[in-house]
């Protein structure tokens, strides 16, 4: 059976004002990725695409434009989840024999104004039900679950931020990132609030910007000749509790039992974790899910763990969306594109030393109380 | 006075916390019913910032809401009182409100 390796990844510069178009952000990141492998659009036979702004456009008018023939193809529809589905999927493809080099993109042109917009109408349950009540949009429907996170384990903005702190330190590194000035503990604690408990530097700055990667056949991947990214197992889960509202999991702790039972690892022979952070009580979530930390812990977690690139637990180590920008759906690939690239030793100054597996883990599709989407994927370095 | 329509099943008694056709627990027939308009907060958020036609509401505060039938919603408060809300804090639906859909307002006093 052919087994699937990441072997590229790449990045279009992102924007913070809606100048060029989705296409020109996608074609950027194609671009980068299969230049950096050596592979011609032409070889490519499968195709994922992620995006809310490349309308009327989907996958297949995507690989018409790049003249790709393809054998498979996906549009996900998954918000923040939609990479790591795609790769999960991806990766069953390459082992049926489907196809044997499949790239996988997101990415959209946002303004704020537009990402709102978007939001009133996000999903049918949301805009009948909560637009009327003028619910803030995705921070809106996201803050309550820190507010009883907190109700219930005394989590504090201190303890959470210290995690915005940290990934602002990786996003100085990263010359993608929109945010270019370190952030204070004060500076967090003192910003304004947005949708209380969350205050600005808990929240994502819609941006401009698409990040891909390429997944290859091992057959293929020799000619490549770059280090090649094994994907261990991926699962996804989608409204894992239905009618809960607000709920502290997007099902997290099935989504670990199953990957650390299917991998034989465990939380703790993870070199990184690369996990969505569209709020840090998210990360903090996915932290206790995934069996990181204890129920309830993540706010002790954060204070007393060093989540840098130096440190004991690497978390979002590219900055994350929170310090480079939410380009869109290109925040369900920026994760991957960042543990692709920690796993080819290639990540410059913020690499983590020595570092050969890691979680990588989505979440999206905000919509009545929750988000109902989420997927998990462990990747290890394939000459680990 | 506002009241607050929500669905029951006629087969199983399912509730439904937003409308759908039919039963997802029996696929039979959903029934319109008015709740007692009244529950208890379990979780909340105050919005300080959204589209501008929303600004002469704001701060706007939502609230996750089981109410007394046992089904959540999620839905705004009103009231000068509101900012005043905590986990646990008893609501009912307000006479009056700004919104197109049914809205909250707090009712005596909030648990130690």
């Amino acid at each position: 059976m052919p087994e699937p390796l990441l072997v590229s990844y790449g990045s279009s510069p992102y924007e913070k004002k809606n100048g060029r178009d989705t296409l020109w952000h996608l074609f950027e990141a194609i671009s980068d990725c299969l230049q950096r492998a050596g592979v011609t659009p032409g070889e490519v036979d499968g195709l994922a695409l992620a995006s809310f702004t490349y309308t009327p456009g989907n996958v297949v008018t995507l690989a018409e434009y790049f003249d790709m023939r393809l054998r498979w193809a996906e549009q996900g529809e998954f918000g923040g989840a939609s990479g790591v589905v795609a790769l999960g999927r991806a990766a069953d493809q390459i082992r049926l024999g489907h196809a044997k080099c499949i790239l996988l993109v997101a990415g959209d042109a946002f303004s704020t104004g537009d990402h709102e917009a978007m939001l009133e109408g996000f999903t049918p349950a949301l805009a009948e039900h909560l637009a009327p009540h003028g619910f803030g949009g995705a921070n809106g429907v996201l803050a309550p679950m820190q507010t009883r996170h907190a109700a219930l384990y005394g989590t504090r903005r201190d303890q959470l931020g210290r995690l915005c702190v940290t990934q602002r330190r990786h996003a100085l590194l990263n010359p993608n990132a929109l945010f270019t000035t370190p952030l204070t503990l004060e500076e967090y604690l003192d910003a304004r609030p947005i949708a209380e408990p969350f205050h600005l530097y808990d929240c994502v700055m819609p941006c401009s910007g698409a990040e891909a990667v390429l997944l290859v056949a091992d057959d293929l991947a020799g000619s490549i000749g770059r280090p090649g990214v094994r994907v261990h197992a991926t699962r996804e889960i989608h409204n894992a509790f239905p009618g809960e509202l607000s709920g502290l999991s997007a099902g997290w702790e099935i989504l670990g039992e199953e990957l650390w039972g299917a991998t034989g690892f465990g939380p703790g022979d993870m070199d990184f974790a690369q996990l969505y952070d569209d709020y840090p009580i998210v990360v903090g979530l996915q932290l206790e899910g995934y069996g990181f930390c204890g129920t309830g812990e993540c706010g002790p977690f954060f204070e007393k763990t060093d989540v840098s690139n130096w440190g004991e637990l690497p978390i979002n180590t590219g900055g994350g969306q929170l310090s480079v920008g939410q380009a869109g759906a290109g925040g369900a690939m920026i994760h991957v594109v960042e543990a692709v690239q920690q796993l080819q030793h290639e990540a410059g100054e913020r690499q983590i030393s020595g570092v050969s597996r890691g979680l990588v883990s989505g979440y999206g599709m905000v919509s009545y109380g929750r988000g109902i989407c989420t997927a998990g994927s462990v990747l290890e370095r394939a000459d680990a | 006075m506002m009241t607050l329509i929500l669905q029951r099943c006629a087969d199983c008694g399912y509730i439904a916390n937003f409308h759908r056709l039919g039963c997802p627990n029996c696929l039979g027939r959903l029934e319109d019913f008015d709740v007692a308009g009244t529950g208890e907060v379990t979780t909340f958020s105050i919005v300080h910032r959204w589209l501008e036609r929303f600004e002469p509401h704001l701060p706007i505060v939502l609230a996750v809401v089981r109410l007394d039938e046992g089904v959540e919603v999620m839905a705004s408060l009103v009231g000068d009182d509101r900012l005043s809300i905590e986990v646990g804090s008893r609501v009912a639906i307000a006479e009056e409100g700004w919104s197109t859909r049914p809205q909250f307002e707090l009712v005596g006093a909030s648990p130690e």
